[in-house]
């Protein structure tokens, strides 16, 4: 079997379209409202989540002829709650800056929907590879959506993007004015809205 | 070999204990196994976000060691009732021990002026704050200040640790009109005198929060500065205390120390009594008046012979 057969590449790239994570399996909505005012954390966050998924992914699906059925879900979580941990500790000793940035995901990302959902959905049931694959896939999903809302709440919210500013000061100088609700956790499940609403009209099969 | 029954009960409370214990020992070996370097990383943070409370921001990681030893001078530990702790290094009191100890830096800002460094600590809408506060000696002008949270939203409350909102602070009066600590956060816009700052838009709770742990937190120190003060009055003839700890100006130790009060001309002089000519030199004699120089305040020499 090769490597990227045509099943492994549907596990990865599925989930970037027909089988987002966000917009199409609803999953992860929660850490969306919570990190996407900004498109820096937003980023960052996408990056840990697809890192995360991944692994966790491999590791369960190793394991997972072992697991008793009745605890499965407790070990996933181990899994996904040890694996984030080291991570996170391993950070802080080499790359301190961004462990201080993630600091506050470690929770989100642990309680993660889309994880439970990967681990459970898939892993349990296919092979490592095919696993690790998924997992990228769907962290990558799940990050392009973060990416795209977080990029227009920045732009609209704060008139900048990644911190530096984009809208020109002239522009506020004739009576502009950065929309206040797009720093609201309630205008990311609108973008959210506006975004599958999109990609339904994109793709007529949904 | 028959396959295992992974469902029976045996097995499964035997996996559980097994992945259990598995875990502990690698979270505590990856834990104890990097906890050296993570302790230099947090040492050399905290040096940063004290430094950006004196104005000297941006540096590299490698030089924060060398600008921290040239910009805080000596460092002190005070009690809550004005006791200076012996030997206590204030880089080594923790956040969440501020409150129960009061540690001062004493350092110099960017362009070089004298100021005390005061950590404060507070709550945010999700988690702790702490800050530094940069305040002249005489504690009367903020000359600089550094929040930082531990998980405010990020893009509204998380603002508070950058330094546009940072910076508003420098060149703030500390005290009000009635004397008492008026330097505070209040709504953006709803400023009434120059001791209020403007808040974060969208962050009303972060903005209160921060303004609670600068206002409670400079008025706590102001508190054990001033028994501090008075505990050092108690020692026979002693002068003002440095605002600090424990430095007197112009005299060692306690004993036949200067009294200087208010009144005299010059920084140097005193007098001995409330009403008696000011002492340009020299401590005070027996009597209250002025003693010759080199008199320490009990040998006989400090009769007026």
């Amino acid at each position: 079997m090769s490597l990227f057969s045509k099943a492994n590449k549907e596990a990865l790239t599925s989930p970037l379209n027909l089988n987002n994570p966000v917009v199409v399996q609803v999953l992860g909505i929660c850490s969306a409202l919570a990190v996407t005012s900004q498109l820096e954390p937003a980023i960052v966050m996408g990056l840990s989540v697809t890192i995360i998924t991944a692994f966790s992914n491999l590791i369960i699906s190793i394991i997972r002829n072992s697991i008793p059925n009745r605890i499965r879900i407790i070990v996933q979580l181990v899994v996904v709650a040890a694996l984030v941990t080291i991570v996170s500790q391993v950070l802080k000793a080499f790359a301190y800056d961004v462990s201080v940035q993630l600091s506050v995901y470690v929770g989100l990302i642990i309680t993660n929907c889309i994880l439970m959902g990967r681990l459970e959905a898939f892993a349990m049931m296919n092979k490592p590879w095919p696993s690790f694959l998924d997992g990228i896939g769907n962290g990558v999903g799940y990050a392009l959506i973060l990416i795209i809302v977080g990029f227009f709440r920045e732009l609209l919210g704060s008139g900048s993007l990644m911190g530096y500013q984009i809208i020109p000061d002239a522009c506020y100088n004739i009576g502009y004015m950065n929309n206040g609700m797009m720093t609201m956790p309630a205008m990311s499940l609108i973008i959210v809205g506006c975004v599958i609403w999109a990609h339904r009209a994109y793709n007529k099969e949904l | 070999m028959a396959k295992l029954n992974t469902n029976s009960n045996v097995y499964t409370i035997i996996y559980a204990s097994v992945m259990v214990v598995v875990v502990a020992f690698l979270l505590a070996f990856v834990s104890s196994s990097l906890k050296k370097k993570q302790d230099a990383n947090v040492a050399i943070d905290k040096k940063t976000q004290i430094l950006a409370a004196l104005n000297v921001r941006g540096i590299a990681k490698s030089e924060v060691e060398a600008q921290y030893a040239a910009h805080i001078d000596t460092t002190c530990v005070l009690t809550a009732d004005g006791q200076v702790i012996e030997g206590a290094d204030a880089f080594d009191v923790e956040t969440k021990e501020i409150g129960e100890k009061f540690p001062i830096y004493m350092a110099k800002t960017a362009d070089g002026q004298n100021a005390l460094v005061l950590p404060v600590k507070g709550r945010g809408l999700w988690g702790g704050l702490w800050g530094y506060i940069a305040v002249t000696p005489d504690m009367q002008t903020v000359l600089g200040a550094y929040f930082n949270h531990e998980s405010e939203t990020a893009g509204l409350g998380a603002l508070i640790k950058e330094e546009p909102f940072q910076a508003q602070f420098a060149g703030r009066p500390v005290f009000g009109e009635d004397g008492k600590v008026a330097l505070t956060v209040v709504k953006k816009g709803s400023s009434e005198n120059a001791s209020q700052v403007d808040g974060v838009t969208g962050a009303t709770l972060t903005s209160k929060g921060t303004g609670e742990m600068v206002h409670d937190g400079l008025q706590a120190y102001v508190d054990v500065l001033t028994k501090a003060q008075s505990a050092c009055g108690r020692h026979e003839g002693c002068p003002r205390q440095h605002e600090g700890c424990g430095r007197h100006e112009g005299c060692e130790g306690h004993e036949g120390c200067p009294r200087q009060q208010e009144g005299c001309p010059e920084a140097a002089a005193h007098k001995c009594q409330s009403g008696s000519e000011c002492c340009q030199s020299g401590n005070c004699d027996k009597s209250g008046s002025c003693g010759k120089p080199g008199c320490d305040g009990d040998k006989a020499c400090c009769g007026n012979e």
